[in-house]
């Protein structure tokens, strides 16, 4: 990790919406240099910003896309693996092999590949930190989210044992689990469930993207380098 | 291409760096013979993930294109042998540059 005031490249996934879209210009507007990625164009037009189309769950666009990141910036400071994908709630009697398979390739698969390469580099530089985005899901167990807090429970478990396994190269790997964020995608899901999903939250609001990356910065400061396999969970107590 | 001396020596550079960074305590003479994973290695688990990382980097470098030593495939190339040697990872190294 470099020192503060040094500018850090940090990579995002799922930046074209959403919380990935949200933290990837927080960051850009506190100086960092910002790679990210989604299934499509640039939202964010920014000369720190470094965009590449790409499917986290195909494990060759990943090792592509981390290698011309690399050779881009020369360094990863910083991993927020983002990216996910969140069908509508079905119970689990109703919910299609074909649903379970994509949550799985994206959530659980495209985290793995996209971790498993940024590390790689971050071994060579000894240094680096990995931050993995659960969800409120993992605690509430509700009904209907069977399959997505399944994948969000699997990404808690393999960045615990990510870091383990890198503690030694002087990488902290650290999962957040954010409440509701008022993005598009949930403002969509209408007032009566928005409001049915706060009442089970212990702080009942929306949390904002600063929140969130505020934990971020919190994660990769320097003074947090002892700080790893860690979950924080907004909103809610676990 | 890359070939197998050239990946060889690579790999010596790589251990040479390994070593001045402290990863790797003592000094090693990479032949073809080395064992680079299983028993007989002087790599441990993350001492080897470094290495190939590495490896990658320098042979991309020698090369001027991106490549990428994929574990499944040097694995496939290797599934007679219970150990992985510095001359057969030169060998697929050769292979994918070539």
């Amino acid at each position: 990790m470099k020192e503060p005031g040094e500018i850090q490249v940090i990579v995002i996934t799922g930046t074209t919406k959403g919380i990935g879209y949200g933290i990837a210009n927080h960051f850009l507007e506190k100086g960092y240099c910002v790679a990210g990625c989604g299934r499509g164009d640039a939202t964010i037009v920014h000369e720190e910003y470094f965009h590449s189309i790409v499917n986290i769950g195909d494990e060759d666009q990943v090792r592509i896309w981390v290698r011309a990141v690399k050779n881009r910036f020369k360094r990863i400071d910083i991993l927020v693996c983002n990216a996910g994908y969140a069908p509508a709630n079905l119970l689990m009697t109703m919910t299609p092999g074909t649903v379970l398979m994509d949550l799985l390739q994206t959530n659980i698969a495209g985290s793995y590949y996209v971790c498993r390469e940024v590390s790689k580099y971050m071994i060579l530089q000894r240094s680096g930190s990995i931050i993995t985005v659960s969800s409120m899901a993992v605690g509430l167990h509700e009904e209907g989210t069977s399959a997505y807090a399944a994948s969000k429970s699997a990404i808690v478990e393999m960045t615990k044992i990510m870091a383990k396994e890198l503690a030694t190269a002087g990488i902290t790997c650290n999962v957040i689990a954010p409440s509701l964020l008022m993005t598009d995608a949930v403002s969509a899901l209408g007032e009566e469930i928005i409001k049915r999903a706060l009442s089970k939250l212990i702080i009942r609001r929306a949390v904002t993207i600063e929140e969130i990356s505020n934990i971020i910065s919190f994660f990769s400061a320097p003074a947090s380098r002892c700080i790893t396999g860690q979950v924080i969970h907004m909103g809610l107590v676990c | 291409m890359v070939n197998i001396s050239k990946a060889l020596q690579l790999m010596q550079d790589s251990i040479d760096s390994m070593q001045r960074s402290g990863m790797i305590t003592e000094s090693i003479l990479i032949s073809s013979e080395t064992v680079i994973l299983g028993v007989g290695s002087f790599l441990d688990s993350l001492g080897f993930v470094t290495f190939i990382a590495d490896v990658e980097e320098r042979v991309s470098a020698e090369s001027g294109q991106d490549h990428y030593l994929i574990l499944s495939d040097i694995h496939e190339s290797n599934a007679d042998q219970a150990f992985l040697s510095a001359g057969a990872l030169a060998a697929y190294i050769a292979k994918i540059t070539g």
